[in-house]
């Protein structure tokens, strides 16, 4: 059981990440020149392969919720490679990332809107957690922008280490895994750019896998275990808490204070919505 | 009246005399829970048993003693209706570590072929459906006894024993302390539908 978590959830889809990092830095030696979605396909092949080894194949329809994050991440690699190739990127893209926004809660919620909701109701959650979906991804996007490579690797890590903690204190191993294997992938990005950066482009493409495996995971977390609202709310709002704080960061002079502070300020949200999920889940028992 | 004009009518007279035999011969029961059981063992560390049941559920079945494949069987049970006498437990039981009871509320069992193998038992084969997963699944029942009840209710008592193997449903979660095999008991009374 240890042996396939680390082996499955942390070391195969760190591997795939770092074999793709090298091989993608074999055909575009220049971190410029390395497209969008290879970043993309690192994170997201990665991911897919741990969930692979874990869980196996979910087949093309999964029935359990959680099958649909490795279609979910093959997907957003599929967007973020449309991103690179089109001319008219910016409304292609536009289009491409809302109906991603709006597949996660219907294909992770399934079992909700055909079983328990109204049609209206599950009218209104899809279209609402949709949106909140968007503008996750779009503040995400944003703060990646704004940020240095290096901090926002970390940013990541943080926010993805964050959820997976958080599933796991409330009560779930198996969700807790699966933001094992987003955190492994992420770390092997934030080791990179830390140490051997030209192996590394911007994160733009981790970015897309994040915006959306990051909510799939607050989604089942919430939904289908027993995530706390204050933990989901906290995680949610760190992209936007990074946002708000950078112009004042920004001031700083000296760098490893910006990236101490900008890591402190993830961190604060992130510690809050762990701590949350640990205190309000029942103790552990003995198996 | 000649003989050809009479011979439809009577020929649709034993037709309905035979379908009225047939209805009056399967009787529909509807699950007594309050005088039923569903208990399940599985085996902990390879060391000893640790036995759980589930207190939410309904069902019905249909005995036809005459013509057994016209008999069925339909259990609905509430996944998160687990009990192993131990909160905590439960609660994981439920999460989608194991049942993922809020997305796979319910776990059914339909049965539809009926065989008789003698007086006192039956094969069912029928879906079971588990983690949102669907098997076919066969069960033998076995009729404990038939009477009435002191307030004229006539009832029929049924018990099962199966044997699942939860890796099929796709609940994988912690092998090595949880067995792959869950023996399940089934007990139960059911009251003629009036």
């Amino acid at each position: 059981m240890l042996a396939d978590t680390l082996g499955f959830g942390i070391v195969l889809p760190g591997a795939i990440a770092a074999v793709l990092y090298v091989l993608t830095h074999k055909v575009y030696r220049r971190p410029e020149k390395k497209p969008v979605w290879t970043g993309a396909a690192a994170v997201g092949l990665g991911f897919a392969a741990g969930q692979f080894g874990l869980s196996g194949f979910q087949g093309l329809l999964p029935i359990e919720a959680s099958g649909w994050l490795s279609h979910l991440a093959m997907l957003s690699i599929v967007v973020s490679f449309f991103y690179t190739q089109l001319k008219s990127r910016t409304r292609t893209h536009l289009v491409l990332r809302l109906v991603l926004s709006f597949a996660v809660p219907f294909l992770i919620l399934q079992s909700m809107w055909k079983h328990s909701w109204e049609p209206l109701w599950a009218a209104i959650w899809i279209a609402s957690i949709g949106s909140a979906v968007f503008l996750f991804g779009v503040l995400q996007t944003r703060s990646h922008r704004i940020i240095p490579k290096p901090s926002i690797s970390l940013m990541q890590v943080i926010l993805a280490l964050g959820i997976s903690l958080t599933l796991a204190g409330s009560g779930s191993m198996k969700l807790g895994q699966l933001g094992g294997m987003l955190t492994a992938a992420l770390g092997v990005k934030l080791l990179l750019d830390m140490f051997r950066p030209n192996l590394t482009s911007n994160s733009t493409g981790e970015t897309a896998i994040c915006n959306i495996l990051l909510p799939s995971l607050g989604l089942l977390g919430w939904f289908y275990s027993e995530l706390p609202t204050a933990s989901l709310v906290l995680l949610a709002l760190t992209p936007a808490l990074l946002l708000l704080a950078n112009p004042g960061i920004q001031k700083i002079s000296k760098k490893p204070w910006q990236t101490l502070i900008r890591a402190a300020t993830s961190l604060t949200p992130t510690t809050a919505a762990v701590l949350i999920a640990v205190l309000s889940a029942p103790d552990a028992y003995p198996y | 009246m000649n003989q050809t004009t009479y011979k439809p009518i009577a020929l649709i007279f034993i037709f309905v005399l035979m379908v009225a035999g047939f209805s009056n011969a399967s009787e529909k029961y509807k699950l007594d829970p309050d005088h039923s059981s569903i208990i399940f063992k599985v085996k902990h560390f390879d060391i000893g048993y640790v036995y759980g049941r589930f207190n939410d559920f309904s069902g019905h079945f249909v005995i036809d003693p005459k013509n057994p494949t016209k008999s069925s069987v339909e259990i609905t049970v509430k996944a998160a209706s687990v009990d192993t006498n131990n909160q905590k437990r439960d609660q994981h039981l439920r999460s989608p570590d194991f049942l993922n009871a809020k997305q796979f509320q319910l776990i059914t069992f339909k049965g539809a072929g009926v065989k008789k193998i003698d007086d006192h038992t039956a094969e069912v084969r029928g879906t079971l459906t588990l983690h949102g997963v669907p098997k076919p699944f066969t069960i033998k029942v076995e009729r404990v006894g038939q009477g009435k009840d002191p307030w004229g209710n006539q009832r029929i008592g049924l018990k099962t024993s199966l044997s699942i193997k939860r890796s099929d449903f796709g609940i994988n979660y912690m092998p090595e302390g949880i067995s792959d095999e869950i023996r399940v008991k089934i007990a139960t009374e059911g009251i003629v539908e009036k």
